[in-house]
């Protein structure tokens, strides 16, 4: 990287008197040489009346133009077009202040003159010297000249979580979400703050869009000269793929049992195919990720739910010789009906004869039909209303060919052996994405829960509004909610990305440190009041790559661009390895 | 008889005018018991530049604060706040010969600027009859957009009336030193005066009468272009949109008048407190 501090800052100009400045806002008069864009940073010295020198920085956020003397739009005619008047041209820029140094509360003074702020002034202007905790680079401006976010705030130290905003197709959510993950995992820079704890820090991505994230660990093919440059602005001198990425797919729906499972990502078949098995799905309590539809949670439902969770998990023994399957059978092995304790210690095996056998998704149906039957022996449901029963059933039938799939012998749990455990949930069902995610994360969660804050666990996921939901309640958007607001002290930190933030549970945007937004729909840009005026107004033209970034320690949003990925976010565009290409080459001969 | 100069290439011209403002009265008695009167004023002077193929620009623009008093003994005024007063004395006691005075001080700016203008090869238009133009040897063409009495004999000052725009009178002998003639420069309408957008110039004699016929045709070409825009300023279209445009520049770099009236309320104060002092 070039060092500029040694070039003198250049003059853009003086503080309007002509307009009341103050001490958040001042627009700078620009010299006719003066060349400015939006979202540069500025300076302006004065010397106080007491000798104190102060500096103000601040960012331009708009630029405005008059010609002095024009009073009637035809007046500009005669002084721009038939040239018979003169005029005088103003060109002004406005200024909202980010910092002051030393921090007294004094507005710039009128008439001062305005400098662009370069080398050691920039670095004032975006608090980086008071950035302690370290910090981690989370794009470039204009000028391609880093900008920084404090990692106090993304580790969960003084703060956690990054919200990423902005319409689907050109906010780019998904792709800064991977570049932040990127700058954290696969960078020196991000290593060394993690310290110790690196090689043990992982995250989990969800892929919810095509086969799009089932390649991180190729080269994208069009990386060339140009793009890497930005990542040397970066100090990211050879950008590669992520290197330690696991991928799990979902297995095909269908199949009868013994059957090969199939896995349903295409592009990427040597994915591991997850799921649950039978024993891991009754004793981890997923029956509660099953039901997550909001009218499934406004009526008693909830409660049969609960209670069918607890007699499962109490009269379920694991079948002899077939691990991973359950048998269910009369004879509970615990006389407590509260979960966490029937689940705190495992039950003998037994034998296919002991019960009902349960194997996937199908027997576990043919058990609930059995035991919550009013009339049946072994009657679960209690005091409860029949018609509420029946509602659990008919729900629990509807599930079957949405999740059933996932619930069967043969899977692989999802394991975060890797930095990176991608995990695909595009072709499932809401339902059935719901499960998954709540099972996933409440996984991680409880893991944390015990161990500690370090090694960190990120969590990416788009479009959280059908996972916590502004509106409603649930096991699920409990669980965000809960992690948003203990999530960073567990180390637990959240990577969301929602097109709406109006649409998503409050705490789950309000919490996180990092508030980002890429191109925003205008009818939604009000909700945005992190954002200043003029940033929203903008933000609603942005273009794909541009966003802006909100973080505790500057006081104004900074938008900012990031580089183009070195790893491919869809399956065309993944750079064939000389392997691939030779393939494909003997797989063409062989027509 | 009306003369139509043929269209030529417009020369580079400079329009000169200034403005004056009296910001305050004063008075003092006199050591012999008489009231001698003085005000504090100031006037900004300048040009504007039109060359062909370019906005217009302003060119130099001069301004002066002055405390006048008549009765032959300057007052020099404290500065306060950044305003300057340049003191200056007059003979006279009449009443409006202080504010008389800033005027001719105006106009011999103007002159000057003119002047060097000329001397810079532009095609100088000062506003105003040419009184204050010293140098008789410069073609500086004075511009008079208000016709009190009649120059000419009234059969041919009648005729003033029928010229077209673009058109001018024959130049005519004014006193001992100067050419004269009417120019239209604007289209008059169903209904306006007959002397509508007609306008007097002066010119030196010194440069010859072929040079002095030159100069005319050549202001003539160029004045309909500039003509006053009748929404925009009521003295429209005699006082030239360059000059229009120009004044106000003017006012504006005199500064706010109530802010020069209290800075000149200050310092007479401090003036009289210093004197008793």
């Amino acid at each position: 990287m070039t060092d500029i501090t040694d070039i003198p800052n250049d003059r853009l100009g003086a503080i309007d008197g002509a307009a009341a400045i103050n001490t958040r806002r001042f627009s700078v008069v620009l010299d006719d040489t003066a060349t400015v864009q939006l979202d540069e940073l500025v300076v302006s010295r004065q010397t106080l009346p007491s000798g104190v020198e102060v500096a103000h920085y601040g960012i331009v956020t708009e630029q405005t133009g008059v010609i002095e003397g024009a009073e009637l739009p035809s007046d500009t005619r005669h002084i721009a077009l038939t040239q018979t008047m003169p005029g005088q041209t103003s060109r002004c820029a406005e200024i909202s202040v980010l910092r002051t140094d030393p921090e007294l509360w004094v507005a710039p003074n009128p008439g001062a003159t305005v400098a662009q702020a370069r080398g050691a002034d920039r670095e004032k202007a975006l608090f980086l010297d008071q950035m302690d905790g370290g910090r981690l680079a989370i794009g470039f401006d204009q000028e391609q000249q880093p900008i920084y976010g404090d990692f106090s705030f993304m580790n969960g130290v003084q703060g956690g979580h990054v919200s990423i905003s902005g319409i689907s197709g050109v906010a780019a959510k998904t792709s800064y979400a991977l570049f932040l993950l990127y700058m954290i995992l696969e960078t020196p820079q991000g290593r060394a703050l993690l310290g110790p704890a690196a090689t043990q820090t992982r995250a989990l991505v969800f892929n919810v869009k095509g086969e799009d994230l089932m390649h991180l660990d190729r080269a994208h093919k069009n990386l060339n000269d140009e793009r890497r440059a930005q990542w040397a602005a970066l100090d990211v001198p050879d950008p590669q793929p992520f290197g330690s990425v696991d991928f799990f797919a979902p297995p095909q729906p269908g199949g009868e049992q013994g059957e090969q499972l199939v896995s349903s990502a295409q592009s990427r078949p040597s994915a591991t195919i997850y799921g649950w098995t039978p024993e891991r799905f009754i004793r981890e309590g997923l029956l509660r990720f099953c039901l997550t539809d909001s009218d499934d949670r406004s009526t008693q439902v909830g409660f049969v739910e609960q209670v069918v969770r607890a007699e499962l998990a109490r009269h379920a023994y694991p079948l002899d010789s077939e691990p991973g399957a359950v048998v269910i059978c009369d004879e509970p092995h615990s006389t407590s009906r509260t979960f966490e304790r029937i689940v705190g210690s495992r039950p003998p095996a037994k034998s296919a004869g002991a019960g009902h056998v349960v194997r996937d998704f199908y027997d576990l149906l043919d058990v609930l039909d059995v035991r919550l039957d009013p009339d049946g022996p072994h009657n679960w449901s209690g005091n409860t209303q029949q018609g509420t029963v029946m509602a659990f059933l008919r729900r629990i039938m509807a599930l079957a060919p949405r999740l059933g799939h996932l619930i069967r012998m043969g899977v692989q749990p999802v394991e975060m052996n890797k930095a990176v455990t991608v995990v695909d949930i595009h072709g499932l069902h809401d339902s059935a994405q719901r499960f998954v995610v709540g099972a996933l994360v409440s996984g991680v969660f409880e893991e944390k829960q015990a161990t500690g804050r370090e090694p960190l666990r990120f969590v990416m996921l788009d479009e959280l509004n059908k996972y916590a939901p502004r509106d409603g309640h649930g096991p699920l958007r409990e669980l965000f909610v809960d992690i948003a607001e203990r999530g960073r002290s567990l180390g637990v930190l959240l990577i969301g990305c929602q097109q709406a933030a109006g649409r998503v549970a409050e705490p789950v945007v309000r919490q996180p440190a990092l508030k980002i937004c890429g191109r925003l729909d205008a009818t939604e840009a009000s909700e945005y009041k992190f954002l200043t005026a003029e940033l929203r107004e903008r933000a609603t033209r942005f273009l794909p790559g541009t966003m802006v970034c909100s973080q505790p320690r500057i006081p104004v949003p900074v938008p900012l661009r990031f580089p183009f990925p070195p790893y491919a976010t869809n399956t065309g565009d993944a750079a064939m390895t000389a392997a691939e290409q030779a393939q494909g080459v003997a797989a063409f001969e062989a027509l | 008889m009306r003369i139509a100069p043929a269209p030529c290439e417009p020369r580079p011209a400079a329009f000169v005018d200034g403005v004056r403002r009296g910001e305050g009265l004063l008075y003092r008695q006199s050591d012999d018991g008489a009231l001698l009167r003085g005000t504090v004023g100031a006037y900004g002077c300048g040009a504007v530049l039109c060359s062909a193929g370019r906005v217009p620009v302003y060119g130099p623009i001069q301004t002066g604060r002055f405390v006048i008093f008549g009765g032959g003994v300057p007052v020099a005024l404290p500065g306060v706040d950044g305003y300057q007063w340049e003191a200056i004395a007059i003979a006279s006691t009449e009443p409006d010969a202080p504010l008389q005075e800033l005027q001719t001080r105006m106009r011999m700016a103007e002159g000057n600027l003119a002047e060097r203008l000329a001397a810079d090869g532009w095609l100088a238009i000062v506003d105003g009859p040419l009184s204050f133009v010293r140098s008789r040897d410069l073609p500086v063409v004075g511009l008079v957009k208000t016709h009190h009495r009649p120059l000419l004999p009234p059969d041919q000052h009648r005729l003033v009336a029928t010229l077209l725009c673009g058109e001018r009178t024959p130049l005519f002998v004014l006193g001992t030193d100067r050419y004269s003639c009417y120019v239209r420069i604007a289209v008059p309408g169903p209904r306006s005066s007959p002397w509508h957008g007609i306008v007097r110039l002066e010119l030196p004699q010194s440069a010859g009468i072929e040079v002095a016929r030159k100069t005319v045709d050549e202001v003539t070409c160029v004045l309909p272009r500039y003509a006053g825009i009748a929404h925009r300023d009521p003295r429209a279209p005699q006082n030239l949109q360059p000059v229009g445009a120009l004044e106000k520049q003017l006012r504006r770099r005199l500064g706010n008048a109530r802010l020069a009236s209290r800075a000149a309320r200050i310092a007479v104060d401090r003036h009289h407190t210093q004197e008793t002092a």
